[in-house]
């Protein structure tokens, strides 16, 4: 049967925060009693939930990961990292204590190479885990590629992306994410990803100048509201209060709000266009959310999690995939005889590296 | 018209994405696909729930079941029961899975606390003294003061307050911080903050006496055991962080209550009056209350929280028409109060 993705229609989520309220109070109840090590037992938990809500064409996602195996990932990645994070807290004070200042600068820019390839590596196998415990219609995703290759191109890629004075970053965010998704596959059909950076340079120019704007509008605000300029020059001004007071209250705010929102800007720029760059046999992607969007997201989070003095957290990851998964669209047919299953392997360990380092699959 | 042995059922067999219905007729424990296919309800596994109970199958990737409608109870009988929540959390229920690990965590906390003492205590002196060299290095980062006089006169009165033999390496460290701390392999900072701060010897001698208490009980060693254990356990969780960061911010309060012991009977031993050490708690309290921005430098006082107790503790060791001797003479005093300014 030919099914066919209609845009929007292509995917739902049909969770409700009342049938989500039950798992996101258990959640953080255990994580709480157990000390935080029931933590990978939730998330499974709450993958379970919201999968189940979530409709791709005629049919429901459904989540096959266990906790058990994420926390196995964890302890492995803790193995592997607690070395140098040791070597950070106490290794380099000790060192340059001692007098070794210049062999202590080397290993600490070893240390930071090293946490970037797992960094890289962390990023591809979480989203390798992630497609290898999704199933649609008894049909898994995952990849054949350990993500060696892609934690060296990671590590080179950013540091290229960084050298010329961070200019390339969003190229080298584009490169990753469509080299990561090309090696990915659901059922026998591998993705495609053609994203292109070129269009993102404005938006990143934006942000990237963003500081300066700011230093021009701290002396606007000092212009107007006279102060201390360091090197003890005091700026008087013979503005009447009141207009000092709002213009203080306006530019400190448009400070922080625009420096975040520029940022955000440039995200969902990038985003979008990664995802509009990714296609899946004769299906194509594309995502719906725009920096208002991003922007409401964000600050209902905060809402959220302040009002509830931080209890809140546990709706967080409810937010982001409803938030998600209502503006993936898909377009164009899927054949669901000639889509067999995925001959992957399917990762035994699982994303530790994802939760030690805190970055998305996505 | 179907059997009453037969339910419809829709089924992915985890071949192809294809959507069967089908009629599925059970025979005994076993499973009739209809499509040539049989399966033992034995091998079926409990899959969560939808609309209706799903199942997978042992050892198929990607094969389910559900029926539309509810199976008869025979049927109900052989099939796998579903999961709410999985493992231990079904059968004791959530509320008291979380009082039981709320009690288990406290218990393997407390467990961790004192096994760390005990560990510490195993750990060879020798091990623990290259290690705390490994931390400071010889010379802390040429922040130590280098005043030769001074230093001789806080070595004795350190050597006056310890009946150990081994010796304590008492340092000061040039830094506005009215505190000191104590650090593995017998070795105790006084921050300069501190030095000035005091008005007696006698007050020295007391802080001093209290940091040689931690010495000789090796918390230091056992704080950061505790830590590290700690730290393995409990890992970066949000819950975690949070009971890592209210355990280890100091020594627990029997080791502070048994470093205070210690101080006032090296107190005694060296004759010099724990009244000074009343007064020093008295007037860094003075200052903290009236500065109250200032509390960051005054750390003593947070680490070192006067309470009632203590000050009672202090003040009932004092032995009334007693003639007590000094902590330092005036020369040596004056020789500490300066040897940060020979750097």
């Amino acid at each position: 049967m030919q099914l066919e993705g209609g845009g929007e229609d292509a995917f739902a989520f049909t969770g409700t925060w009342r049938g989500y309220l039950p798992i996101a109070l258990g959640n953080l109840a255990l994580t709480i009693a157990t000390l935080g090590v029931y933590r990978f037992w939730g998330k499974a938990r709450e993958r379970r939930y919201l999968w189940r809500h979530t409709w791709f064409l005629d049919d429901r996602l459904e989540w096959a990961g266990t906790g058990r195996e994420m926390f196995v990932g964890f302890l492995i990645v803790m193995l592997i990292v607690s070395p140098a994070l040791i070597f950070l807290n106490f290794g380099f004070q000790a060192m340059v204590m001692r007098g070794h200042g210049v062999a202590a600068g080397i290993l600490l820019a070893l240390v930071y190479a090293f946490l970037t390839l797992l960094r890289g590596i962390a990023r591809f196998r979480g989203l390798r885990y992630r497609l290898s415990r999704t199933y649609w219609h008894g049909i898994r995703g995952g990849s054949e590629d350990s993500g060696s290759h892609y934690a060296w191109a990671h590590v080179w890629k950013t540091a290229a992306g960084y050298a010329p004075l961070a200019l390339l970053v969003p190229w080298s965010m584009v490169a990753l994410w469509n080299q990561r998704w090309r090696a990915m596959s659901f059922g026998r059909q591998r993705f495609e990803a053609d994203a292109a950076s070129r269009p993102l340079f404005g938006r990143y120019l934006l942000f990237y100048m963003a500081p300066f704007l700011l230093v021009a509008l701290s002396f606007f605000q000092l212009a107007t509201t006279g102060g201390l300029l360091g090197a003890g020059v005091i700026v008087y001004t013979e503005a009447p209060f009141w207009v000092k007071l709002l213009l203080f209250l306006a530019v400190t705010t448009s400070i922080y709000l625009l420096i975040g929102m520029i940022g955000v800007a440039y995200y969902s720029a990038y985003f979008r266009e990664a995802v509009a760059g990714l296609s899946w046999g004769d299906m194509r992607f594309s995502f719906s959310a725009r920096t208002d969007d991003w922007v409401s997201l964000l600050l209902g989070d905060a809402v959220i999690v302040i009002g509830t003095l931080g209890l809140g957290f546990a709706f967080i990851g409810y937010r982001h995939w409803s938030f998600f998964i209502r503006h993936l669209e898909a377009h164009g047919p899927v054949d669901d005889a000639a889509l067999g299953q995925s001959t992957t392997r399917a990762p035994r360990e699982a994303e530790g590296f994802i939760d030690a380092f805190d970055v998305g699959a996505l | 018209m179907r059997a009453a042995d037969t339910l419809t059922a829709w089924h992915y067999d985890g071949q192809s994405a294809i959507r069967h219905q089908l009629d599925v007729r059970r025979e005994g424990d076993t499973l009739d696909l209809g499509n040539g296919d049989r399966v033992a309800f034995a091998d079926l596994r409990a899959a969560g729930e939808r609309d209706a109970p799903l199942y997978a199958r042992a050892g198929h990737d990607g094969w389910q079941i559900g029926f539309f409608d509810p199976p008869p109870e025979d049927w109900a009988a052989l099939l796998p029961r579903q999961e709410r929540f999985g493992g231990i959390l079904d059968r004791i229920g959530v509320i008291p899975a979380v009082l039981g690990a709320l009690l288990l965590s406290a218990l393997g906390v407390y467990l961790l606390a004192h096994a760390a003492g005990a560990a510490a205590r195993a750990v060879p002196e020798r091990w623990e003294v290259a290690f705390g060299k490994a931390i400071t290095g010889d010379d802390f980062g040429g922040k130590a003061c280098t005043g030769v006089a001074g230093q001789r006169a806080l070595d004795q009165l350190a050597a006056r307050l310890t009946t150990d033999r081994r010796p304590v390496q008492v340092r000061v460290i040039d830094k506005p911080i009215v505190n000191a701390v104590t650090l593995p392999g017998r070795q105790i900072l006084l921050f300069s903050g501190l030095i000035d701060a005091a008005d007696t010897p006698e007050e020295v001698a007391g802080v001093l006496g209290h940091e040689i208490g931690h010495v000789e009980h090796r918390d230091a060693m056992s704080g950061l055991l505790r830590d590290f254990g700690l730290s393995l356990i409990v890992g970066s969780g949000d819950a975690g962080a949070f009971a890592q960061s209210l355990l280890s911010s100091r020594y627990s309060r029997e080791a502070e209550q048994a470093a205070d012991q210690a101080a006032m009977d090296s107190l005694a031993r060296a004759d010099i009056s724990p009244a000074a050490m009343v007064k020093l708690f008295d007037r860094l309290s003075e200052v903290e209350k009236r500065f109250p921005g200032i509390s960051r430098a005054f750390s003593y006082m947070s680490t070192h929280p006067l309470n009632a107790d203590r000050r009672a503790m202090f003040q009932g060791a004092v032995r009334r028409d007693h003639f007590y001797q000094s902590g330092l003479d005036d020369a040596q005093w004056v020789a500490v109060k300066t040897m940060c300014m020979a750097r």
